[in-house]
């Protein structure tokens, strides 16, 4: 038998054993005012503070209590956590980035050429570089090697490989302006494109039959492979090198930068004229040569562009208007840039003097890691078709491994319910 | 009257053509389209032998997994004088390439790679331990610049504990993932390669026992330096068998006959 004690209370006269003393202090001496500075606290941080708040019971408005003293609402608070996605984007565990690469692969030879491309990770998860005259193809599934061509050293260096979206056929682009079209599963050669570049062909991108290639005689052509006659078209604007080449995820507008600075968008529907097909967009805003573009893959007018040594900027365009929507100075040559498929985070690769890879977080363009290990300039970027990771070359002759991306999944907060550390706060040891 | 007739021109030498393999059909499908294959270029891509038959092996000391097979018609430039030859034709130049870079190559002053200069190299073979040890001495050396931190005896043995085994396991590791990949057909470096790792697993079983003085970053540099040197040696004493020495003189007699 036991008494229940039942207090009558008045609702004007507070009850001073339901009060929480501790947090009327803190509220009244100015806490819960943010004394960062908003400026520099980013979407993540300040929604990680509001779950902190939440958490710790922080976000009370009233000092003053009527009623009993409320049971402890720990239990409670944390269900109400696990419930409330609905209100709030649910905020996902910040995944661990390993600061140092997965795996390092030999990579003799690997010309130190700002200008090619001489790295591509195809569709059917085999790797393929070039070093020196040979194209080397690497199976990432099993991690074994195999020599695809060995070209003679008259035509060569191999100066570009890019695989077709099927991830069984390969472009290799030549010294001496010629592209080989390999096919990597029989390991025979089905034709070889002659005569549409003067000089070496640096970079190449596919868009469904159309092999697209820049040369160094500033010409970009459209090669539909499918045709003995293979130049369908032809866009002149570069008067230097083209060493940056990207087709939109839609297919239907071209980026290509060149060793003038310029980057130029090229619509498919756009008009032709003087033997010519007319540039969308001309940008000049990159005081060096324009190698690394990236197209972001949620939306599909945003491009990046990174600058070389002269510049060291990384530039946000909207291809549609045309209009630059920002520049971040990264403090070092961009050689390469690759958007995360999976969250809004970019990644860039640098020369001289950390040979690192950023990764910055979109829009707010925070730095979220930086990963070192090359000990010479990252020329070569290539991601795995599940996402996940990035291959990376350097003129350090290493290719190195990273899983910086992620595999997308997000672990639920409900399978941590009792392991979560704030679930014992009034324990605290 | 005897007519003495011209002994045959030898500048109009037949050299043997390699039989290309069985030309696939002009149209080349795969999926959404065809691709268009040229005759012309089969033909071309025979490859055509500088004064040697269609039995000698490549002398491009790559060692991998043959799970491709050999690849189709392979053009390979004529008695290459090593992998450096092209680097030194090729001039890679532009404002984004620093004059140095354009006449930087292997042999030639700045060595890119952080392996030594006596490792075999392999394209896209996995060095990731190996780099990672050079990683760790280089900071142990930079370490050395400063002042000398003396470590404690317990704490020392602590520390073995945990890396020796953890060393000899990585070595091993390194073992396994190296041997798969040695073709035994190869020839002139690879009698090298498959004995690096024994050499590296051996040195790894000497320092086991060593003694508890020594730090665990010492012993991995006091190994890095024996594997080097026993490397040499073993170099030295390939360079030395009779079978290198007789190779040495083919290759010298094969010079001399295509200098006719």
């Amino acid at each position: 038998m036991f008494l229940f004690f039942w207090v009558q209370l008045d609702r004007f006269i507070p009850n001073r054993s339901a009060m929480d003393f501790d947090y009327a202090q803190y509220m009244l001496t100015g806490g819960g005012k943010g004394k960062e500075n908003p400026v520099s606290t980013s979407p993540a941080k300040e929604q990680y503070r509001k779950l902190l708040a939440e958490t710790l019971n922080m976000n009370r408005t009233r000092i003053l209590a009527f009623r009993n003293k409320p049971t402890t609402p720990v239990e409670t608070i944390s269900q109400e956590m696990l419930s409330s996605h609905v209100q709030s984007k649910p905020v996902k565990p910040r995944r661990h980035i390993p600061q140092t690469s997965e795996k390092t692969l030999d990579a003799p030879d690997l010309v130190d050429d700002y200008y090619l491309n001489l790295l591509d990770w195809g569709k059917s998860n085999t790797l393929a570089i070039a070093l020196g005259n040979t194209v080397y193809l690497w199976d990432a599934s099993n991690g074994s090697a195999s020599e695809l061509v060995t070209i003679d050293h008259e035509i060569g260096p191999v100066t570009s490989v890019c695989w077709a979206p099927d991830g069984q056929h390969l472009a290799v682009g030549l010294n001496n302006s010629n592209v080989q079209l390999w096919d990597s599963t029989a390991n025979c050669q089905l034709r070889t494109l002659r005569g549409a570049h003067q000089s070496r062909v640096g970079s190449m991108d596919w868009n469904n039959h159309i092999l697209t290639t820049g040369g160094m005689d500033g010409k970009i052509i459209n090669n539909d492979v499918r045709v003995r006659s293979h130049i369908v078209e032809t866009y002149r604007g570069h008067t230097r090198e083209v060493c940056g080449l990207k087709w939109s995820a839609s297919g239907q507008q071209l980026a290509s930068g060149g060793n003038d600075n310029l980057l130029f968008i090229w619509d498919r529907t756009a008009a032709f004229s003087n033997n010519a097909t007319q540039w969308l967009h001309r940008f000049e805003d990159h005081t060096a040569a324009v190698k690394a573009l990236a197209w972001s893959p949620f939306q599909g007018n945003l491009l990046a562009s990174g600058g070389g040594g002269g510049d060291r900027c990384i530039k946000f365009w909207n291809s549609h208007t045309g209009a630059c929507l920002n520049s971040i100075d990264t403090g070092s040559q961009v050689c390469a840039l690759l958007w995360n498929k999976n969250e809004h985070e970019l990644l860039s690769s640098h020369g001289f003097a950390q040979n690192q890879l950023t990764l910055w977080k979109y829009p707010s363009m925070v730095k979220m890691a930086e990963l070192t290990g090359h000990t010479s300039r990252v020329l070569f970027m290539a991601q795995s078709p599940d996402g996940s990771t990035v291959a990376s070359a350097a003129a350090d002759e290493t290719l190195r491994f990273w899983n910086v991306f992620g595999t997308g999944k997000v672990a639920k907060p409900a399978t941590k319910a009792n392991t979560e550390p704030f679930a014992n706060f009034s324990r605290i040891r | 009257e005897e007519i003495k007739t011209m002994p045959e021109a030898r500048d109009r030498l037949v050299r043997s053509m390699e039989s290309t393999t069985p030309l696939s059909p002009r149209r080349h499908p795969f999926g959404e389209f065809t691709f268009h294959v040229d005759e012309l270029d089969r033909s071309l891509a025979t490859p055509i032998r500088w004064g040697s038959t269609a039995t000698t092996t490549t002398r491009v000391p790559v060692t991998f997994s043959a799970s491709r097979g050999s690849a189709g018609p392979v053009i390979r430039g004529g008695l290459r004088g090593g992998r450096n030859m092209f680097i030194s034709q090729f001039q890679a130049m532009g404002r984004e390439n620093t004059p140095t870079m354009a006449r930087r190559g292997r042999g030639r002053g700045v060595r890119r790679s952080v392996l030594p200069s006596w490792y075999p190299r392999t394209p896209l073979r996995d060095i990731t331990s190996i780099v990672r040890a050079f990683e760790r001495r280089r900071a142990h050396l930079q370490e050395i610049e400063g002042p000398e931190i003396a470590t404690p005896a317990p704490h020392n043995r602590q520390f073995i504990d945990v890396s020796a085994p953890g060393s000899s396991a990585h070595l091993k590791h390194d073992k396994s993932m190296m041997t798969p990949k040695v073709v035994k057909s190869t020839k002139a470096c690879s009698p090298l390669v498959g004995s690096v790792p024994k050499i590296l697993l051996g040195v790894a079983n000497q320092n086991a026992g060593d003694s508890e003085l020594l730090t665990p970053q010492k012993k991995l540099l006091n190994s890095i330096d024996t594997v080097e040197k026993e490397v040499m040696d073993e170099l030295r004493k390939l360079k030395r068998t009779p079978r290198a020495k007789k190779a040495e003189r083919e290759k010298r007699v094969r010079t001399l006959k295509s200098m006719r």
